[in-house]
């Protein structure tokens, strides 16, 4: 595998055929192909860059002289925020995103990632997200509380219509996010290449291991948070208005939980871009185990860090304190991967070309942003700088320094890969000093100004201050840093057309992208990558499982013609072939369920509900249309040779399905949002000075209890089901079922009913907006359940026989989210109707 | 590895989950020894907080023993536990490396080897964390 592959005309265009990426119009909207996806979102994302920078630009220039009256404070506020805004959301996470959905696949040697269609979805959301976000200049109403939009500022007392464009367009953003966490996790844990244990993959595929599971977490929580402030301001609820019992302080601890591990979620795929760069160019990797180490750790303890960035808020100092040393140890786990960096480029002399220039502007930039990040991470260093222009240099020097920089270290990498083109190298150089030049000119003083006493996001300063001089070379600094940025943009232009040739390899690099020809077709592959060491294309070793084996394996699933989309699943830690994953083609399906969203959405804005609830009718429909299992895929499945050949099975079951993988990932997703809810309800119960707030009175035990045990019950005779199918006793498979279904079914009625009846409005007070919410949210998750069960049991009875092969994994699956929403209604009662009696 | 796993799954019919066991270490301990020190700091941190922003607004705040607040002895109890849990984190990955590297040799890649390598670090490191963070308590035994 050492070699670079060669192409068999005939095979070449049998595989086109079967993954051609569908032009023109209307065609082109159906598209499910990891790569061009890659593309639009890495594309889309740096369009939004450059419209961001062009807003500093204008803040930048209204602040070159003191007393400035370049623009309003109001459309100063608005720049800020949208800039912030736009670079965080927009741009940071999507492009990665989308670097990761283009590269990962070539780099671990799978044809597609996980869910195809999930990726169109999740392309579809961020644009209509970003489209929303921008459609705000239109009616003139631009979001303008900051990127965090603290309450009560973003609450409807003091914000217009721009903040509902900001809340909803950011919900959407969220939901791309989510659905890139899923895929990336599933595809790298089962569409390794054989051979690709756990300990060969390549360091850029570990992070967005470990970004796929934060992702779950982190837009979970905001997407919760968002949705909360979206229902104070659409419908009237007071989670986060402190006058009717609620807290303001909730929306910091929310939105932190995530916006720290944002930091992570970029962070970490650039330090992946960085390690691929340095092993390539230093031709060895020190300190692999350290640096996955380092990964694993700031994936965690980033969960454990929110409260530093709420130092000024008066909470306990042993809470904060507690923060700060885990903001310490955060620091540490960075510098173990500088270091292993550092070591393995220590006397290599690597060639300084732009990917090399860049990740060492990088390092630089970073180390000086982590120490200034160690210097706020201590509470009474914060109490003096906090909200000052100290922050803003901190902030840009880890956000360009720990992620622009890389990103463009990255593109240099792998574009020739992407385009088939070099980028020219002078100009590259070019791009690189004046970028870095004017990055330190922009942002270095900006240290000192904050010390000086120079608030952050003020529109103008007195000239008492003496800040002219400091504010004057950042706003030069910043046309410097622009011009870097547009000769890069104009390098690639004509790199397309002029650039020499890159051919499979320009660089020499280690990983198993580098075998394709550049652009990689459609396909990705052409042949079957085995990898044998952790550097493939360099070194050689043992297959686990065999090598004959992995060998027919990889021959027949990824070498062969396959007449549908198919590629090579393998086990999660060993990388040995387990199964062949079946990849839907070209749907419009994505699309019709994004629209479907965005049209709930944007009706919110504009207080259609009616036209609100016919965009989520849509939404479900499409959903249910996509979910639906076809019969003709099943059968085209099961009487297919190819598995038999490869000596694979192409229908599973269990944590050898992606749809067994897809299921778990819904039930963190499901798990998280009910976590942050209920966090919601106990953190102002504990604030309030009664519970039940107002006048309110306890909650009703018995009703409530009745349907909960009934759900219990229903749990046990799932269970029963479940188990006589495995015995294969049709009759009692559908009477388990049947009394599953008909405990579900009661229970929704008799919820239904009980929300119906609940004595006081949910614009009552804090207290009352949580009984709605969480009584809603279980309501729901019962309610899809049920479905689920009903489909799940009208297919069995149609396909009894089955018993070892699809309907086995709509069991499963079926089977965890109906335990799993037991668990939870469980746990809602308890929180809702029990504990208000006892405490 | 294990023969007879590979010629079931040339068969093309294996069980669920490949049970990819080198005899004494099984893929369950390996995973305990990966995420257990996670695990236990997780708890820490969340047990840790709640005690902190509960604690110090109700009135355990005010009940004291040896003149130590109640929130700092929650702290300290928790700290003991998860503590506890993440020695067994390292215990048990420390074992797994040994007996690997008797077994297989010092080959990192090896899918083995490697979880049981990064396991002993993570627990190590972990281990440090849950300690570092509950110094700060030893500041505020007396007040929040
Ligand atoms: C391209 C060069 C950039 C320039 C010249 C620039 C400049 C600025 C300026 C002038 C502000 C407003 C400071 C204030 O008044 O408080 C700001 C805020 C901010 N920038 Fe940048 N920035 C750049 C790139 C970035 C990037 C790449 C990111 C993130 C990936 C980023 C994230 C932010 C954030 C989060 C804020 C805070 C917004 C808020 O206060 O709500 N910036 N930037
Ligand atoms: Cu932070």
């Amino acid at each position: 595998m050492d070699q670079i592959e060669q192409r068999d005309p005939e095979l070449h265009a049998a595989l086109e055929k079967t993954w051609y990426s569908p032009t023109g119009f209307p065609e082109w909207f159906s598209e499910v192909n990891n790569r061009p996806l890659g593309v639009r979102f890495m594309v889309t994302a740096f369009a939004f860059f450059l419209i961001s920078g062009a807003l500093t630009i204008l803040m930048r220039i209204q602040l070159i002289v003191p007393n400035n009256e370049f623009m309003s404070p109001q459309t100063f506020n608005q720049l800020f925020t949208m800039h912030g805004s736009t670079m965080m959301y927009l741009f940071a996470v999507p492009f990665l995103e989308g670097l990761a959905l283009y590269m990962l696949p070539q780099m671990i040697g799978s044809r597609d990632v996980a869910y195809p269609r999930l990726t169109a979805l999740g392309y579809w959301c961020y644009l209509f997200g970003g489209m929303v976000f921008y459609a705000s200049f239109l009616v003139g109403e631009v979001p303008d509380a900051g990127w965090f939009a603290y309450t009560p500022l973003s609450g409807r007392d003091y914000s217009g219509l721009g903040l509902d464009f900001w809340a909803l367009g950011l919900a959407l953003v969220e939901i791309a996010g989510i659905v890139a966490g899923v895929e990336i996790l599933v595809t790298v844990l089962k569409f390794r290449c054989p051979g690709m244990t756990l300990g060969r993959m390549p360091p850029f595929a570990w992070a967005m291991l470990v970004v796929g599971v934060m992702s779950l977490f982190a837009f979970t929580t905001l997407l919760v948070a968002t949705l909360l402030l979206e229902l104070d301001r659409a419908a009237g609820t007071h989670f986060y208005n402190p006058n009717r019992g609620g807290s303001s302080l909730l929306w910091q601890h929310l939105f932190w939980f995530f916006g720290h591990p944002e930091v992570y979620i970029v962070f970490l795929p650039a330090t992946g871009v960085v390690s691929a760069i340095v092993t390539t160019f230093s031709r060895r990797l020190l300190g692999y185990l350290l640096i996955v180490m380092g990964m694993i750790v700031m994936g965690f303890v980033s969960f454990g860090l929110w409260v530093h960035h709420m130092y000024a808020t008066g909470l306990p100092e042993l809470s904060m304190h507690f923060f700060a040393a885990a903001s310490l140890m955060v620091a540490i786990a960075s510098a173990v991967q500088i270091f292993a960096w550092i070591a393995t480029l220590w006397g290599r002399k690597p060639p300084m070309n732009a990917p090399m220039l860049y990740t060492i502007g990088f390092v630089v930039i970073f180390v000086l942003g982590g120490m200034t990040g160690v210097m706020v991470a201590v509470v009474p260093f914060d109490w003096q700088v906090h909200d000052t222009y100290f922050i803003v240099a901190h902030l840009h020097y880890v956000l360009i320094g720990g992620v622009v920089f890389p990103v463009m270290a990255g593109l240099y990498y792998w574009l020739p890969k992407m385009t088939g083109r070099m980028l020219n190298p002078t100009l590259g150089h070019l791009s690189f000093w004046l970028t870095f030049v004017g990055f330190n000119m922009t942002f270095f003083l900006m240290h000192v100004m904050g010390l000086l006493g120079m608030p952050r996001r003020v529109y103008t300063y007195p000239a008492e201050l003496e800040l002219e001089f400091h504010n004057q070379l950042a706003t030069v600094g910043t046309f410097v840093l622009a011009a870097g940025f547009l000769v890069f943009v104009w390098d690639f232009f004509r790199s397309l057309r002029h650039g020499e040739l890159a051919g499979p390899d320009p660089w020499g690099g280690d990983t198993v992208e580098w075998t394709t020809e550049s652009p990689p077709p459609t396909y990705g592959f052409y042949g079957s990558p085995i990898v044998r060491s952790r550097h493939p294309l360099w070194h050689s070793g043992p297959v686990p499982g065999g090598e004959e084996f992995a060998e027919l394996a990889a021959a027949e699933v990824l070498g062969g013609p396959i007449p549908f989309r198919a590629t090579m699943a393998t086990d999660i830690i060993t990388g040995k072939p387990q199964s062949i994953q079946y990849l839907p083609g070209p749907s419009y399906v994505s699309l019709y369920v994004a629209g479907g969203i965005v049209l709930s959405l944007v009706a919110i804005l504009m207080q259609l509900y009616l036209v609100s609830i016919a965009g989520l009718v849509v939404a479900v429909g499409g959903l249910f249309y996509w979910l639906y299992p076809r019969q003709e895929v099943i059968e085209m499945l099961r009487n297919s040779e190819v598995g038999r050949r490869a000596g694979l099975p192409i229908i599973t079951t269990g944590t050898r399905s992606t749809a067994w993988w897809g299921a778990v990932c819904l039930l963190i997703i499901l798990g998280t949002s009910l976590a942050a809810m209920l966090y919601a309800y106990f953190y102002i119960q504990l604030y309030s000075e009664q519970w039940p707030q107002g006048n309110i009175p306890l909650p009703d035990l018995a009703i409530p209890g009745v349907i909960c045990a009934l759900l219990v019950l229903s749990s046990a005779t799932f269970c029963w089901a479940n188990r006589s199918f495995r015995l294969g006793k049709p009759m009692a498979i559908q009477a388990g079922l049947t009394t599953t279904l008909l405990f579900g079914t009661i229970f929704t009625i008799v919820q239904t009913y009980l929300i119906a009846q609940i004595p006081f409005s949910h614009q009552e007070n804090a207290y009352a907006s949580l009984f709605y919410l969480l009584s809603g949210y279980i309501w729901l998750q019962v309610l899809v359940g049920v479905v689920l069960l009903a489909v799940a049991q009208i297919r069995i009875w149609k396909e009894h026989c089955d018993r070892e092969g699809f309907m086995k994994l709509h069991m499963q699956v079926t089977g965890l989210y109906w335990h799993f929403s037991v668990v939870a209604g469980v746990i809602v009662y308890a929180a809702l109707h029990l504990l208000p009696h006892v405490i | 590895m294990n023969e007879q796993t590979e010629s079931n799954a040339l068969a093309g019919a294996p069980a669920d989950a490949v049970s990819d066991t080198t005899g004494e270490v099984s893929r369950l301990q390996l995973w305990c020894g990966l995420y257990g020190g996670a695990i236990a700091w997780t708890l820490h941190l969340l047990a840790a907080y709640a005690i902190a922003e509960f604690g110090c607004v109700s009135s355990f705040r005010d009940a004291r023993f040896l003149g130590i607040t109640g929130v700092a002895w929650g702290i300290l109890a928790v700290t003991a536990l998860t503590l506890i849990l993440g020695a067994g984190s390292l215990w048990i990955s420390r074992r797994s490396q040994r007996l690997l590297l008797a077994e297989f040799g010092e080959k990192e890649d090896d899918p083995e080897v490697f979880l049981a390598h990064i396991g002993w670090i993570c627990s190590v490191v972990f281990f440090g964390i849950i300690l570092a963070q509950a110094v700060p308590v030893l500041y505020y035994m007396r007040s929040c």
